[in-house]
């Protein structure tokens, strides 16, 4: 096979990574700050009006004790335990607590649909689930029949770590010690699922050499710029691997984890908490731009605003390019104290820099937020890579690219355009899915990322295209469009449907209407006298499809779920290009064909 | 027609004048079965038929340029398979062959596929020029009833003369005996002789057996939306350069001719 060569290069690798000592775990340093430093504050929690910092001496006394709950729960070496809550203080250390107990986490977003709950509950085999709220323990109770290992449900809400808590005490130390002397560097840490484009998530194994390797590979980025007292304030979902990372990178640091209460609140306790680092997703910073211009131009400033972003753009390619004009320089420190320190405050006045993950960030936003003094390390990588591949680092830093090979690591391209990657941080395989696993890793460990990029000469990736039919949501939700698309046709009313939301807050849908089964509807609902147009645009039209949207909303989680939907004036055609010839729909054509719709789906 | 002619597969009496001057005349409106045999045939003028000893009308097989068309090939698995090209009156075998397709195989072919194929999908699919649009079909022919276990066709570009997107489809049951690569090397030479240089194909990238099937020879791949690759394959010039031959002119005066006479539909 040939093809046209893309990129310059087709093999890159960092720098070398020294091995993990065979007994390395997670929680080694939780114990450290313990030991060295009992009062450093290593995680903060909202009450009332402000925070309270937790010690370290208090959090290790804390996940110890839930260990010992959980051994006296029956929880053995090797057990699955499942944790569905969304980002708080308790998900961090029940978590820890598991791995202390030699078992392994299995998070569940809490916005997972009941069938997703109940597969990874079965498919994984955990043996006891922890829940966050009264809700979600409803359905745990709706489901966990078919997952018959699952012993009992432990509610946060209700007390489940005061319980756990109270459990443990007939455990002695020693039991425990024992247990965390058991774990090894290669022992199975977490099983995180993931939703391909077809069939049932699958489960991710992370040892913990894969996570605490991925930990000091994104450390050895960051580390020129870091301090010793550092705050981040935690609010992605935690089920999310990046988010998890990062916070584990803060661990390691002994930066201190702030939890957010929820997306509501964030805009407030950024204020609170005022962080110095943050994990984010692109739309976070796009939200935050966007929110400024939006009011720069309602105070009339809109042309100051323009010109603002303007010269922090250029100052940040001329910083680093390493040839600033003068006069940029000069307009930049004028612009500094009239417009970047207002930007600056809507993050607390403190923000240095930030990691960026789960979809592309424009080039002009990295520089942008650059110029303005916040520096956005992009990164690349999945749940199977633990995740970090490869990152841009505060020495290495190429918007636009999402960085070189971290250390240890090695991407090669394939002839097909694919990215494929090894390292450390490469995870074993897919929990109970040889065959799955087979499809990806080879057996000399490359896997297979199932994106397309290309390499540049100096080493940096550029993600060009996806392998997968994957939607990937501004949030960095990742959708598969097809068994939604599935299911929606398989109404007799909707003749396509095209499922949108790439780079975009949400899943959207558009429906063409069949004609003939719109006749038979409308004879049925009395509708006859009405013309196709009249009925495309009639309100129970929209409620009965609405009806089929939720029915196909059912096998997916609330962040996958389609959340507006449009009716399309016509089917789809050759002759506008959205379908080729040959009859293929083009899903990238038909966004753009329909571009109206769906702006105003996402108004 | 009126002629009180009745559908030999679902007796209805509804026989629309139809097909191409390459097969079949008549189509039942109801089931979309070719009704074949007998009643006044397309003029052929005065062509000799390799099929019948008759000279100037040839009022039951037609077939004979199809058959001019063809070839006959071997699989992997050493049953003999013909591949000919598609006629109108296929759109029943295509319309069934499309129900048989696993979900995975339909996706593949359509993307985003229907339910089942409408009458406007068929008449895309099947109303063919033989020029622009070419199609052929594999058929297993050691079958009681012969069957087509393989679809390909080519589409040329409307903007584009020089290139033809291209679809294959192979019945899951007879995927990986090189079916699909009968069928494409077909298409290529079809097209190479009707002016096509080059060859673009939208594919699935977890297809493997068409992915396999089309870097086979010298390609460029692009990644298209998620999901998709655009695999751009150049037809080899020496096939194009080989002039039209006596029986490519003669199916294409045919079919310009026939898409001259009034249609029913």
């Amino acid at each position: 096979m040939t093809s046209t060569p893309a990129a310059t290069r087709r093999v890159a690798s960092g720098p070398d990574l020294a091995p993990l000592d065979a007994h390395a775990h997670l929680l080694e340093p939780v114990m450290r700050w313990a030991e060295q430093e009992p009062t450093r504050p290593v995680a903060a929690y909202r009450e009332g009006d402000g925070f309270v910092d937790v010690s370290a001496q208090a959090f290790h006394e804390r996940v110890r004790a839930l260990a010992k709950g959980l051994v006296a729960s029956g929880v053995a070496p090797g057990d699955r335990v499942a944790l569905l809550s969304h980002t708080r203080l308790e998900w961090l250390l029940v978590d820890y607590a598991i791995l202390a107990a030699g078992a392994v986490t299995v998070p569940i977003y809490e916005t997972s649909s009941a069938e997703q709950i109940q597969w990874i509950l079965g498919d994984s085999g955990a043996c006891i689930a922890v829940v966050e709220t009264p809700a979600m323990r409803s359905t745990y109770d709706e489901v966990h029949a078919e997952a018959s290992a699952c012993r009992e449900a432990l509610v946060i809400d209700e007390g489940a770590l005061d319980e756990l808590a109270a459990r443990g005490h007939e455990v002695d130390d020693a039991t425990l010690d024992e247990r965390i002397a058991g774990l090894t560097a290669d022992g199975l840490a977490t099983i995180v699922y993931t939703s391909g484009t077809t069939g049932r998530p699958k489960g991710c194994m992370q040892t913990h050499r894969n996570l605490r390797t991925n930990v000091a590979q994104n450390l050895d980025a960051v580390r020129s710029m870091l301090h010793d007292d550092e705050v981040t304030l935690l609010f992605l979902p935690l089920a999310h691997t990046l988010t998890k990372c990062i916070a584990l990178v803060c661990v390691e640091w002994g930066a201190k984890l702030a939890f957010a209460t929820d997306f509501g609140h964030f805009p407030e306790e950024l204020a609170l908490v005022r962080p110095t680092l943050l994990v984010a997703v692109p739309r976070v910073f796009e939200k935050v731009f966007t929110a400024a211009q939006r009011k720069a131009a309602a105070d009339g400033h809109g042309k100051i605003f323009d010109r603002a972003e303007q010269v922090a753009i250029r100052w940040s390619e001329g910083h680093t390019a390493g040839r600033l004009q003068p006069i940029i320089s000069a307009q930049h420190a004028v612009f500094g104290s009239l417009v970047y320190r207002k930007l600056h405050a809507a993050f607390g006045g403190r923000l240095r820099f930030a990691f960026s993950g789960g979809g592309p960030l424009g080039e002009r936003l990295t520089h942008f937020f650059n110029g303005i003094g916040i520096r956005i390390f992009e990164g690349y990588g999945l749940t199977e890579t633990s995740p970090t591949l490869t990152v841009n680092r505060a020495d290495a830093w190429r918007p636009g690219t999402v960085g070189r090979p971290v250390a240890g690591t090695s991407i090669r391209i394939a002839d097909d355009g694919e990215i494929l990657a090894s390292g450390p941080q490469v995870f074993s395989g897919y929990w109970n899915a040889e065959a799955a696993t087979a499809e990806v890793l080879e057996a000399d460990g490359w896997f297979h990322t199932g994106d397309i990029g290309e390499l540049d000469a100096d080493g940096y990736l550029r993600i060009t295209g996806r392998k997968k039919e994957l939607i990937v949501t501004a949030a960095g939700k990742n959708v598969a469009p097809a068994p939604l698309e599935d299911r929606l046709r398989a109404d007799p009313l909707i003749s396509q449907a095209v499922v949108v939301g790439d780079q975009r807050p949400f899943v959207a849908a558009m429906l063409a209407v069949d004609h003939e089964a719109l006749r038979e509807w409308a004879a049925d609902q009395g509708l006859d006298d009405q013309s196709n147009a009249e009925l495309l645009a009639h309100d129970r039209l929209r409620e009965r499809l609405q009806g089929a949207v939720d029915e196909a909303n059912r096998s997916v989680s609330k962040a996958e779920s389609i959340r507006a939907f449009a009716i399309l004036p016509r089917d789809l055609s050759v002759e506008s290009g959205e379908l080729t010839p040959t009859l293929k729909v083009r899903r990238a054509i038909v966004v753009k064909s329909y571009s109206a719709v769906v702006e105003e789906l996402y108004g | 027609m009126g002629d009180g002619r009745r559908c030999r597969a679902c007796g209805s009496g509804d026989l629309q004048p139809s097909g191409t001057p390459l097969g079949r005349r008549a189509v039942c409106a109801r089931c979309g079965r070719c009704w074949e045999e007998g009643g006044a045939g397309v003029e052929v003028d005065s062509l000799a038929c390799p099929g019948c000893p008759r000279r100037g009308r040839c009022e039951s097989c037609p077939t004979w340029l199809v058959e001019a068309m063809s070839r006959r090939d071997v699989l992997s698995d050493g049953r003999p398979v013909l591949v000919r090209p598609l006629l109108y009156g296929d759109r029943f075998e295509l319309a069934a062959g499309f129900a048989e397709l696993s979900p995975r195989s339909r996706r593949h072919r359509f993307f985003n596929p229907p339910e089942e194929l409408d009458d406007e999908e068929l008449e895309h699919l099947t109303n063919l020029d033989y020029r622009d649009h070419y199609a052929c079909v594999a058929v297993l022919e050691d079958r009681p009833v012969p069957t087509g276990v393989g679809f390909a066709r080519y589409i040329r570009e409307a903007g584009n003369p020089d290139v033809a997107e291209v679809a294959v489809t192979v019945a899951d049951a007879y995927q990986r005996r090189g079916i699909g690569t009968l069928l494409t090397r077909t298409l290529g030479e079809v097209a190479a002789r009707n002016g096509i240089h080059r060859f673009v194909n939208y594919v699935h990238w977890d297809n493997a057996a068409a992915i396999e099937l089309l870097t086979d020879e010298p390609c460029r791949i692009t990644p298209a939306e998620p999901g998709v690759a655009r695999i751009e394959v150049e037809l080899p010039p020496r096939v194009a350069e080989v002039p039209d031959s006596y029986l490519h002119r003669l199916i294409r005066a045919h079919a310009a001719r026939w898409h001259q006479r009034p249609r029913s539909r």
